[in-house]
C-alpha cells in the first residue's frame, strides 16, 4: 500500500490542506473542503462553461478523442490507470484493463459521432438558435450549468462516460467519485488538460467522503441537473440535497439476466458456444455491473438440457478464471457466496432439482435451480442457471422485481418468437434487450435506464 | 431413537458443575458418537459429509466434523429422526424482504432443550438467587409458538420466576409500558429486585419511553436485566456500551448485572456475560469481556475466507458443537465473527452484509406498529 494518488483535478482551486483516505489498497490524497470551496469550484467551472459554449464541437469532439486515446494506448494515464485501477477497485489487472480497453471505445470519435447522431436530429441547437419550419419557433439546447455526478464504484469507466456526455452538450461537470473508484475519472480529465486545457478546465473532479453531507448539499444546491449512480443510499442522500425544482436523474441498482431458447441448444458445439459468451458476461466487472446477468433461462425440451448448459458456462468460467482471475473478496463476500451454495446444496438433499457447479470452493459458481423462482444473486461470478419450458411462464417469475429489471440478453429464438417475447419483456420492465456478447457493453447511444443520453442533459430553449 | 444411553449421557452432563470444563478426553467420545448418531439418522446431513468425503469411522478428533452452515437451515428440515416427531418448530425471525425463507430448527425432545437452558440461565442470570420477580418484554410462548427465546424466556419464568412476574407485552399492543413502570414502582417501595428479561431492542423502546417521560429509577439491589439480540435495530441502532450505561443512568442496574446472552435459533444452549457470576464468585471481570456457555458447548474458529481453522485466540467464524443438538445438528457454522479464548469468547459481530437475523427485526415491526 505504498502507492498513494492525487484523486483531485480542480483546475485553478487551491486547496488550503489534504486528507488522505484508504481506497482499498491505494492511498488516496483529496483537498479538505468546506460548503465555501465547493462553491467557489462551481463559480470556476461556470466561467470555464460561458468560453466552452464558444468551442466548436467538433474540437471537442477531437479532444476526447484525443484523451481517450492517452488512456487507450500508451501513455503515461494509461499506465498509472493500469496500475492504480486494481488498487482501488480490487478488480484484478487483465480485467481492469479489458474494462478500460472497451470502454474507451465509447469516448472515440466514431463512438461521439454515433451517439451525437442518434440524440439530436440536428447538432446546431447546441451552438444556437435554429428555425424548426414544423412548429415555427427557433429553438436552441444548453448542457446543465454545471452537472453534478455522484458516482458510482462497481464499473471502471462508467463515470468518464457521464463526463464525456456532459461535454457534449457543452455542459460543465462537478464530479463526486466514489472511494471505490477514483482514479478514472481524474485521469480522463488530466489527459483532457494535456490536450486541451481550456475543455479540461470545464471539469471538476474529487473524493469526499459521503459522511460529509454538507458539502454534497452545497454541490446539490448549485448544479443546475445531477446525475447519481449507486445504491439507495446514495440516491435517497441525493434526493434530499437536491433543491425541488432540479432535475435529478437516478441510475439505481438494476439486475440483468439471460434468457436461451432451444434453438441454441441443439447440439454441444452450439451451447459451448453460447456458454462461453455467458460466462464472459458473467464474469466481466466480476457481476458487479447493472448489465451483469444474475440468472440465465434455459428452455427445456431441446437436445442439451439446462443442466449440461451449466455445466458447460462452469467450465467456460474456469477458463475465463485463468485470463482474468476474479477479484480477492472480502469475508462477507465470501460468507454471501458460502450461503448461497449452502442453500441450494441442502436443497437438493431436500429433494429440489438443484446442484452447485462446483460445490468446491472456486473463483465461480453455477448454480443450477430447476425450482420455479427468481432471486438475485450474490454476485461475484455466481450464475444461477434456471429452467422454463415457455417464455410467457417468464413473466410471472420476473415481474415481482419489475423495478429493478434493466437488461435480457436473448439468444436461441427464431425472429418471430424473439418478437413476441421482446414484446414481454418491455412489459415486465426491462430496458435494454440484447445478445450475451453485447450484454456487459451497450452501444455508447444507449438509453440507460430508459433515459436518452444527451437529451436528458439537456435544457431547451424555445423562441415562438 | 438413539441409544438411551447417548441421550441420557448427554443428559447426565445438564447436572454437572458449570465452571468444570468435561474432560477432553469425554467431550470428544461423546461428540463422535453424537456425530455418529446424527449421520445415521439425518439423510441429508449424511449427503452432505460425503459429498466432502467424511464419515464417522474417518473423524478422529471432533473438530474434523463438518459444521452445517445455519443458512442451511432454511432448505430442510435438519432432524436426527423425524420431523414430523417435533414437538418444538422454532423458526429465525427472518428479514422483512419476507421471499428469504426462515431457518426451521425442529425440536424433538423439549427436555433437552430445558435441561439445557435452565443450568446455564441459573449459572449466569441467577448465580446468587434461587427465584425472582421476572418482568418479560420477551411474548409468552402462547403468542409466538415458534420463537425459541419465548419459549426459554417462558421456561425461566415458570422455573425460577416468583408467582408475581409477568409479561408486558402482547403480540398486538407491543409494550405496556405503563404496566411496567406501575412494576418497577411497586418493587421500588417493596424493595424486592427484579430481573427484567428483554430484547435489546425492546429495551431501547423501553428506554426512549422513560426518556421521554423524563423518568429514572433506582431499582432496588440485586436487580438485574437479560437482554438478547444485538443491535440490529432497523431503525434504531445504539451500540452495546451505550444501552448499557442507559440501564445505569435510568433504572439503576450496575454495568455488570446487565447480561446480555447470545444465542440462536438453530442451537439449544446458549452463552451468557460472564459478569455477574465473576463477580459473585469473587473473581475479577475477564478482560476482555467474555460470554460463557455450558460445558457440553465447545467453540472454535475457522477462517472467514478459507474456512481453515485458525488457532485459538486468533479471530475467525465462530463454529459451536453443542451436544444439547443431539436429535438435530451438534455441529454448526454460525454467522458470527469471534474469539475462542481461555475463559470463554470474544464476540466480534456478525459477518457484515450477512442477513440479520434474530428475534429483534421482527420485534420492531410490531413494536413500531404499536407506536402508531
Amino acid at each position: 500500500m505504498n502507492e498513494r494518488f492525487d484523486a483531485f483535478h480542480l483546475p485553478g482551486f487551491e486547496p488550503a490542506g489534504f486528507v488522505e483516505v484508504t481506497a482499498r489498497n491505494l492511498r488516496i490524497r483529496v483537498p479538505r473542503l468546506e460548503q465555501a470551496d465547493i462553491r467557489t469550484i462551481v463559480s470556476r467551472l461556470r466561467a470555464a462553461r460561458a468560453a466552452l459554449l464558444n468551442v466548436p464541437i467538433d474540437n471537442i469532439i477531437a479532444a476526447i478523442d484525443r484523451s481517450a486515446a492517452l488512456l487507450a494506448e500508451d501513455s503515461e494515464f494509461r499506465r498509472d490507470a493500469l496500475r492504480l485501477l486494481p488498487a482501488a477497485t480490487g478488480y484484478s489487472p487483465a480485467m481492469c484493463e479489458y474494462v478500460l480497453d472497451r470502454m474507451a471505445v465509447d469516448w472515440r470519435r466514431d463512438a461521439l459521432h454515433t451517439l451525437l447522431a442518434a440524440e439530436l436530429d440536428n447538432t446546431a441547437i447546441l451552438d444556437g438558435f435554429v428555425e424548426d419550419p414544423r412548429t415555427r419557433r427557433r429553438i436552441t439546447a444548453r448542457g446543465p450549468d454545471p452537472c453534478l455526478h455522484v458516482f458510482s464504484g462497481n464499473v471502471p469507466g462508467v463515470a468518464v462516460t457521464s463526463l464525456v456526455r456532459n461535454l457534449l452538450v457543452r455542459g460543465a461537470s462537478l464530479g463526486k467519485t466514489a472511494r471505490g473508484e477514483p482514479v478514472l475519472p481524474v485521469l480522463f480529465a488530466r489527459a483532457l488538460r494535456t490536450v486541451a486545457p481550456e475543455i479540461a478546465d470545464s471539469i471538476a473532479v474529487t473524493y469526499w467522503p459521503s459522511d460529509q453531507t454538507a458539502l454534497l448539499d452545497a454541490a446539490a444546491e448549485s448544479a443546475e441537473f445531477i446525475i447519481v449512480y449507486g445504491g439507495d443510499e446514495a440516491v435517497r442522500a441525493v434526493r434530499r440535497a437536491a433543491a425541488p425544482n432540479t432535475r435529478v436523474v437516478v441510475h439505481g441498482p438494476r439486475m440483468s439476466i439471460g434468457i436461451v431458447g432451444s434453438n441454441a441448444l441443439n447440439n454441444a458445439d452450439s451451447a459451448r458456444a453460447i456458454a462461453a459468451s455467458i460466462a464472459r458476461a458473467t464474469a466481466t466487472f466480476d457481476q458487479q455491473g447493472c448489465v451483469s446477468p444474475h440468472a440465465v433461462f434455459v428452455q427445456l425440451g431441446a437436445s442439451i438440457s439446462p443442466r449440461q448448459l451449466a455445466h458447460f458456462i462452469e467450465e467456460q468460467l474456469d477458463s475465463f478464471e485463468r485470463v482474468m482471475p476474479r477479484a480477492r473478496l472480502s469475508p462477507e463476500e465470501a460468507a454471501a457466496i458460502r450461503n448461497a451454495k449452502t442453500r441450494a446444496e441442502f436443497a437438493a438433499y431436500a429433494g429440489a432439482e438443484t446442484e452447485v457447479l462446483p460445490l468446491e470452493d472456486r473463483p465461480y459458481a453455477v448454480i443450477y435451480d430447476a425450482r420455479e423462482n427468481f432471486e438475485p444473486s450474490c454476485l461475484n461470478r455466481v450464475l444461477y442457471v434456471r429452467t422454463f419450458i415457455e417464455t410467457h411462464d417468464l413473466v410471472r417469475i420476473l415481474h415481482p422485481h419489475r423495478a429493478s429489471l434493466q437488461s435480457a440478453a436473448i439468444e436461441g429464438f427464431n425472429e418471430s418468437d424473439a418478437l413476441a417475447l421482446a414484446r414481454t419483456l418491455v412489459d415486465t420492465g426491462f430496458t435494454r434487450i440484447t445478445s450475451f456478447d453485447r450484454l456487459p457493453f451497450p452501444s455508447s447511444a444507449w438509453h440507460h435506464d430508459g433515459s436518452a443520453p444527451l437529451r436528458e442533459l439537456i435544457r431547451y430553449i424555445d423562441w415562438e | 431413537m438413539p441409544p438411551r444411553t447417548l441421550r441420557q449421557r448427554v443428559t447426565d452432563l445438564f447436572s454437572r458443575n458449570i465452571d468444570q470444563p468435561i474432560d477432553d478426553d469425554e467431550f470428544d467420545a461423546l461428540a463422535r458418537e453424537v456425530f455418529a448418531f446424527q449421520f445415521e439418522q439425518c439423510a441429508p446431513y449424511r449427503a452432505y459429509c460425503t459429498r466432502r468425503g467424511i464419515a464417522p469411522s474417518d473423524v478422529t478428533h471432533w473438530f474434523e466434523v463438518p459444521a452445517v452452515p445455519t443458512a442451511a437451515f432454511k432448505e430442510l428440515p435438519l432432524v436426527s429422526g423425524s420431523a414430523e416427531a417435533a414437538t418444538l418448530v422454532f423458526r429465525t425471525s427472518g428479514t422483512t424482504a419476507g421471499e428469504e425463507r426462515r431457518g426451521t430448527h425442529y425440536v424433538l425432545d423439549a427436555d433437552l432443550y430445558r435441561g439445557s437452558l435452565l443450568p446455564t440461565f441459573r449459572a449466569f442470570v441467577l448465580p446468587d438467587a434461587e427465584r425472582m420477580h421476572m418482568l418479560s418484554l420477551v411474548l409468552p410462548a402462547s403468542q409466538a409458538p415458534h420463537s425459541s427465546l419465548s419459549f426459554m424466556v417462558q421456561t425461566v419464568v415458570e422455573q425460577q420466576g416468583t408467582k408475581d412476574s409477568g409479561w408486558y407485552i402482547d403480540a398486538d399492543r407491543g409494550i405496556d409500558a405503563d404496566a411496567l413502570l406501575n412494576s418497577l414502582e411497586t418493587m421500588i417501595d417493596a424493595g424486592r429486585p427484579v430481573c427484567i428479561l428483554a430484547t435489546s431492542l425492546a429495551m431501547v423502546h423501553f428506554i426512549e419511553f422513560l426518556q421521554a417521560q423524563r423518568r429514572t429509577f433506582r431499582l432496588p439491589d440485586g436487580s438485574r436485566i437479560m437482554d438478547t439480540g444485538g443491535y440490529k435495530g432497523r431503525t434504531r441502532t445504539i451500540p452495546a456500551e451505550r444501552l448499557r450505561s442507559l440501564y445505569g443512568d435510568l433504572l439503576g442496574i450496575p454495568a455488570d448485572a446487565c447480561v446480555n446472552e447470545y444465542g440462536m435459533t438453530e442451537m439449544l444452549s446458549q452463552f451468557y456475560d460472564a459478569s455477574l457470576r465473576d463477580r459473585v464468585q469473587g473473581r475479577s471481570p475477564s478482560e476482555p469481556p467474555v460470554k460463557r456457555g455450558p460445558p457440553w458447548v465447545r467453540s472454535r474458529t475457522v477462517d472467514p475466507e478459507t474456512l481453515e481453522a485458525v488457532p485459538p485466540g486468533e479471530p475467525g467464524i465462530l463454529h459451536h458443537f453443542d451436544l444439547a443438538n443431539l436429535f438435530s445438528i451438534a455441529s454448526l457454522q454460525t454467522e458470527d465473527l469471534g474469539r475462542v479464548l481461555p475463559h470463554g469468547i470474544e464476540l466480534l459481530g456478525r459477518l457484515p452484509g450477512a442477513a440479520p437475523r434474530g428475534c429483534s427485526i421482527a420485534m420492531d415491526i410490531l413494536l413500531d406498529r404499536s407506536h402508531e
